[in-house]
C-alpha cells in the first residue's frame, strides 16, 4: 500500500493518539513489487505484492517495548499499540536507553522514480524473452530475475521527529549456462530507475561469458593475482565494511580491535590508494536519507588513503563514548580509478579474473578471514588478454589483506546499494579447486 | 474465511484457469534480545494478509495483498490472472498439473506450552539468568541471549476442493558466550549447542540452558589457549550438533529436484545430483540411509499438508548408500525429465507428490524446499564413547561453525563450535583453529560409522534460503555421531 506524506502522517499522529507512553515512535513503510522469474528457457514464477508495515516502539521512563502489524483498521492499531506499551511496562529499565530524537533536518535526497512504479508484468517478460532468444539461438540455456518495488517510509514521534521519503528499485540479473552444463556465465544491473536497467545489455554479456567459460582449464590452488569484477568486490568487501562497528571494536571482537579497549582508528589499514565513504547524495545510488530511528543519513569518510578514519557509532555507543553517531554504513562509495574493467585487463600481465563469488561466509572475525566460492565465469587473463577459462577455486582470504594488495581499479558502477570498481590485487589465496559450474 | 477463498477460486476458474490456490494466512513472531545484565529489544510483530495462484493456459501467475477484503480478493485475483497471461509471451514449457486429491482437514504443532502465552517477564528472566550465569565463568566478558517464537495460522483452499488449516509452531532459544584473553588481543566465541524445533515453550523449559551456560562459558575460555590444529588428512567423529549442517547442505539442497533441472540457476546454483545419477550413483558407503521426512515430530518442517494441498510423508533420498530420489512438488510429479530419470534408475514411475511445496509468507509464491531430512541411526550397537575409542587418530567436533559449499554441492568447508583431539581412542585436550573441507561424494562415501539410535537427534535452522525473491525455510536434520575417514582438515588461524 502507498501512502503519500498527508496520509502517512494521519496515520502516523493516530497512532501516537492511542499511546500513552512518555516516547512513542512509529516506523511506517509501504511498498508495492512485482517479479518475474525464468529458467529453461521458459517463464516459471511471477508475481505481484503490496504490502504495510507499522513498527511501534513505546518507552516509559527507561523501558521500553515494540509491536508490529500490517493491518490499518483502529482495532488492529490499538492493539499493536497496546502490545508495545505492555512490554514496556514489564521490561527492566534499559541502561542503553537513549531519548528518542526531536525534528532533523535531512540531505534532499528522491530515491523515486515514477517509471519504475509504473513497472508492469509485460515488462518483465520483455526481458526475460531478451535472454531467452538469443540464449535458444546459441544453443544455450537462460535463467534470471527481474524485479522492481516502489514505496515509502516514514518515521514520526512524540517529540517531534518526521521523516518520509519515497524510493525505487529495479534489478535484473541473469545465467546463462551450456546444455552440457560444462560452462556458465552471469551478468546483472540495477537501478532506482527502471529504464536504467539495461537487460539487452546485461543478458548478450552474460552469453559471452558463457561461451568463454567453455573448456575450462585445471590451475592449482594457491596463491595468484587476481582481477576482482564489481560483484566480487562488493561481496568480498561487505566483510569489512559492515563490521566496522565501534561497539564490537571498543568490547575487544572485532578485527577492528586494538588491546586496552582501544580501536584502530588513525591506523593504516590498507593501501594508500584505498578510500571508502557513505554518499547517500551520489547520483548514482540515491541513498535513503534517515535510519530507522530518525537518525539523518550523512556523508562519512570510513577510509581515507588506506587510514581508518571513522567506524559506525550506535546513538548509544557514540553517547557513551562521547562521539558523534553516524548511522550504520550505507550507500557506500568505494572510490575507484578511471578507466573500464576492460582496460583494466589490457593493463594485466596475469591474473585470475572472477566475475562473482559464491556463499562467503565467515571463518575467523577476528583475523577477518572469509572462505567462499568463485562462479559463472572465472578465467585466466595472460598479457592483457583473456585468454581461457579456469576450474572454479575454494578461496580463504582476508578483504582487508586484499585492501593492501591493490594494483589497478577500473571506476566504480553500481552493484546493489553500492558503488565499487573492479580491483586488481597482487596476491590472492586460492585453497582448493570446485568441481562446480 | 471459505466467502474470501470462494471469491478468488470462482473468480480464477471462471476466467479460464485450470488450477487456483488461495493461501489466507496470519504469521506472528516473537522476539526478546538480551546481553549481559540488559535486555537489548523485545518485539512482537504480525503479518496478515492473502496471495492467490493460478495457472492460466500453462503459465502460473500469482499476486498477494494485505487488504483482506471481498473486494480486493477479487482484484487481486485478476492480477494474478494478468500475469500469468503476460507471461505467456515467454512460455516454452506448459506446467502440467497431475490430479489433484481433494483434502479437508486441520493440523496443528504438538505443542504442550503456547509460547505467545508465556509471561515476556517469565522468558527475560531466564534469560538474564543465562547470562549472569555464563559471566561467573571467569574470562568469559559476553553473552548475548535470545529467543524468537514462529507462529504460521494458515488457511488453503484450492479448485481441487482442497480447505486446510494448520497452526504451525516453532522455537529457538540461544545464546552465545563470548571470552577475551587477558591482554584483549584475542577473542573466541561459544554458542549452544539448541537448535530451533517445532515445539512450544516446553521446549526451552527442557533445554537446561543455565545449566548449558557455564559449561558453554568455560568451552569459550577454553578455546583461547587450545592447541592450534595440525592440518592434513585426518578422521573426524561428528557430533549431530555439527553433522545436521552437513547433511544439509551435502545432500538436503543437491537433492532438491529443480535445483538438479536448472530451475535455481540464477541464484541458489543447479546440483551434483543430475537426473542420470538417479538409481546409480554411490552417493555414500553402504551403511548411509537418508531419509527426507515432513511429518516427524517436532521436526521445523513437518506440517499435515504443503502448500499445493498435498498431504506429507517420508521417502528415501538415499538407500545403502544410492542415491534413489528426490524432494518433488506437485508440478514436479508431472516433469518429463524426472519420470525419465526414474525409469532409466530402475525405479517405479512416481506417482505421487511428496508434498515439498512451501511459501514463507502469504505474499511469497509456493515453491519446493526441503522436508526434513535425517541420516538413520547405525543399525549395529554403536555408543560415542565406542567410536571415540575405536579411534586412533581423529578430530571431534561439535557444534555448527562457519560453513560454506559450492552452487553445485561439490566442494564444502566447515567449522564447528568445540574441536577435541583424540589419540589413541581418547580425547586429549580442546583444539582450535579447525575447518574440514570435502567432495560430497567422498565425504559421504567415507563414513565407515554411525552410532545407533540412542544417541540420535535433530539440529536445524530456521533459514534455509533459496529462490528469488529469496525465501526462508525452516527445516530439521536428525543423525547420530558419526565417523568419516581420512577428510581434509584445514588451520585457519593467523598463522596458517
Amino acid at each position: 500500500m502507498i501512502l503519500n506524506e498527508a496520509e502517512a502522517r494521519t496515520i502516523i499522529s493516530k497512532i501516537l493518539s492511542f499511546g500513552t507512553a512518555d516516547e512513542m515512535r512509529v516506523n511506517l513503510a509501504g511498498w508495492r513489487s512485482g517479479n518475474t522469474r525464468f529458467a529453461l528457457n521458459t517463464v516459471t514464477t511471477s508475481g505481484d505484492q503490496e504490502d504495510l508495515s507499522i513498527s511501534i516502539t513505546a518507552f516509559f521512563g527507561k523501558k521500553k517495548g515494540a509491536a508490529s502489524t500490517n493491518e490499518v483498521d483502529d482495532a488492529a492499531l490499538k492493539r499493536a499499540v497496546r502490545m508495545a506499551e505492555d512490554i514496556a511496562r514489564v521490561a527492566p529499565e534499559d541502561p542503553e536507553y537513549v531519548p528518542e530524537l526531536a525534528s532533523q533536518k535531512y540531505l534532499d535526497v528522491d530515491p523515486y522514480f515514477e517509471s519504475t512504479a509504473a513497472a508492469t508484468p509485460d515488462l518483465r517478460a520483455r526481458a526475460a524473452e531478451a535472454a531467452v532468444d538469443p540464449a535458444m539461438k546459441k544453443g544455450l540455456v537462460a535463467a534470471g530475475f527481474f524485479d522492481h518495488s516502489n514505496g515509502f517510509s516514514a518515521v514520526g514521534n512524540n517529540k517531534g521527529l518526521w521523516g518520509y521519503y519515497r524510493n525505487s528499485n529495479a534489478s535484473y540479473s541473469v545465467t546463462v549456462r551450456s546444455t552440457d552444463g560444462a560452462a556458465s556465465g552471469w551478468d546483472s544491473v540495477d537501478s532506482r530507475k527502471i529504464e536504467d536497467v539495461e537487460y539487452r545489455g546485461s543478458s548478450g554479456r552474460a552469453i559471452r561469458k558463457a561461451e568463454e567459460s567453455r573448456d575450462a582449464k585445471r590451475l592449482d590452488p594457491g596463491v595468484y593475482p587476481v582481477i576482482l569484477e564489481p560483484q566480487a568486490v562488493a561481496e568480498l568487501m561487505s566483510f569489512a565494511f559492515f563490521t566496522l562497528d565501534a561497539r564490537s571494536a571498543d568490547e575487544g571482537r572485532s578485527f577492528f580491535s586494538k588491546p586496552g579497549g582501544k580501536n584502530k582508528i588513525g591506523e593504516k589499514i590498507a593501501g594508500s590508494n584505498i578510500t571508502v565513504r557513505s554518499d547517500p547524495t551520489h547520483p548514482d545510488l540515491l541513498g535513503e536519507p534517515f535510519g530507522w530511528d530518525g537518525l539523518p543519513a550523512k556523508k562519512i569518510t570510513w577510509i581515507e588513503k588506506g587510514v581508518l578514519k571513522q567506524l559506525f557509532y550506535s546513538r548509544y555507543w557514540a553517547q557513551k563514548q562521547g562521539k558523534e553517531p553516524t548511522g550504520f554504513p550505507g550507500s557506500v562509495v568505494f572510490d575507484g580509478g578511471k578507466g573500464s574493467l576492460e582496460d583494466l585487463i589490457k593493463d594485466t600481465d596475469k591474473a585470475v579474473l572472477i566475475t562473482r563469488f559464491w556463499y562467503t561466509n565467515f571463518v575467523d572475525p577476528e583475523t577477518m578471514l572469509v572462505t567462499g566460492l568463485t562462479r559463472d565465469g572465472t578465467f585466466w587473463v595472460e598479457k592483457g588478454r583473456i585468454k581461457h577459462a579456469v576450474r572454479n577455486f575454494r578461496f580463504n582470504e582476508s578483504p582487508v589483506a586484499v585492501l593492501n594488495k591493490v594494483t589497478g581499479m577500473s571506476r566504480s558502477v553500481r552493484v546493489g546499494d553500492s558503488l565499487v570498481p573492479a580491483v586488481r590485487a597482487s596476491a590472492f589465496t586460492f585453497s582448493s579447486i570446485s568441481d562446480a559450474v | 474465511m471459505k466467502e474470501l477463498t470462494d471469491i478468488a477460486l470462482n473468480a480464477a476458474d471462471s476466467g479460464g484457469a485450470t488450477y487456483a490456490d488461495i493461501r489466507i494466512s496470519r504469521h506472528r513472531s516473537q522476539d526478546i534480545w538480551t546481553r549481559e545484565e540488559r535486555v537489548q529489544w523485545v518485539e512482537n510483530s504480525e503479518s496478515y494478509g492473502f496471495g492467490v495462484r493460478v495457472l492460466v493456459d500453462g503459465t502460473w501467475g500469482f499476486a498477494a495483498s494485505h487488504r483482506v477484503t471481498a473486494e480486493n480478493v477479487a482484484d487481486v485475483t485478476r492480477r494474478a490472472m494478468a500475469i500469468a497471461r503476460a507471461n505467456k509471451t515467454v512460455l516454452r514449457k506448459r506446467v502440467e498439473l497431475p490430479p489433484v486429491q481433494k483434502q479437508i482437514d486441520h493440523w496443528q504443532s504438538p505443542i504442550e506450552k503456547d509460547p505467545f502465552k508465556i509471561p515476556i517477564e517469565r522468558k527475560i528472566d531466564l534469560l538474564l539468568r543465562v547470562n549472569a550465569e555464563a559471566l561467573k565463568v571467569k574470562g568469559a566478558k559476553f553473552c548475548m541471549s535470545s529467543m524468537r517464537f514462529l507462529n504460521e495460522e494458515k488457511f488453503f483452499a484450492s479448485t481441487a476442493g482442497s480447505l486446510l488449516e494448520q497452526n504451525i509452531y516453532r522455537s529457538w532459544p540461544s545464546f552465545t558466550v563470548t571470552a577475551l584473553d587477558e591482554s584483549g588481543a584475542e577473542f573466541e566465541t561459544r554458542t549452544v549447542d539448541v537448535p530451533p524445533m517445532g515445539l512450544g515453550y516446553e521446549f526451552v523449559e527442557r533445554a537446561d540452558l543455565i545449566g548449558l551456560a557455564s559449561k558453554m562459558a568455560e568451552e569459550a575460555v577454553q578455546k583461547l589457549t587450545a592447541k592450534s590444529v595440525e592440518p592434513g588428512k585426518k578422521d573426524i567423529v561428528l557430533h549431530p550438533t555439527n553433522l545436521w549442517l552437513t547433511i544439509h547442505e551435502s545432500v538436503g539442497h543437491p537433492t532438491e529436484l529443480d535445483r538438479a533441472l536448472g530451475y535455481e540457476a540464477n541464484y541458489a546454483g543447479t546440483s551434483f545430483l543430475t537426473t542420470d545419477k538417479l538409481g546409480k550413483l554411490k552417493l555414500g558407503s553402504p551403511i548411509v540411509n537418508i531419509k527426507a521426512d515432513k511429518t516427524i515430530r517436532s521436526g521445523l518442517a513437518s506440517c499435515g499438508y504443503d502448500d499445493d494441498g498435498v498431504k506429507t510423508s517420508e521417502w528415501h533420498l538415499v538407500k545403502d548408500g544410492v542415491f534413489v530420489d528426490y524432494q518433488t512438488t506437485l508440478e514436479q510429479v508431472s516433469w518429463p525429465e524426472y519420470q525419465a530419470a526414474r525409469k532409466a534408475g530402475g525405479l517405479p514411475p512416481a506417482d505421487r507428490s511428496y508434498g515439498c511445496s512451501y511459501a514463507d509468507s502469504w505474499a511469497s509464491v509456493p515453491f519446493q524446499r526441503m522436508p526434513n531430512i535425517h541420516l538413520e541411526p547405525g543399525k549395529k550397537p554403536l555408543t560415542l564413547e565406542q567410536l571415540i575409542a575405536d579411534t586412533d587418530d581423529g578430530i571431534y567436533i561439535v557444534g555448527d561453525g562457519s560453513w560454506s559449499i559450492d552452487q553445485q554441492r561439490y566442494n564444502f568447508q566447515f567449522g564447528g563450535q568445540a574441536f577435541f583431539e583424540i589419540k589413541k581412542g581418547k580425547i586429549t585436550g580442546m583444539l582450535r583453529d579447525v575447518a574440514y573441507q570435502a567432495n560430497s561424494q567422498e565425504f559421504w562415501n567415507a563414513c565407515d560409522a554411525i552410532c545407533d539410535e540412542r544417541s540420535w537427534e535433530m539440529g536445524g535452522s530456521f533459514y534455509d534460503g533459496k529462490g528469488e525473491p529469496g525465501q526462508i525455510n525452516a527445516v530439521s536434520h536428525g543423525c547420530s555421531p558419526a565417523r568419516f575417514r581420512k577428510v581434509n582438515i584445514l588451520n585457519t588461524g593467523k598463522n596458517a
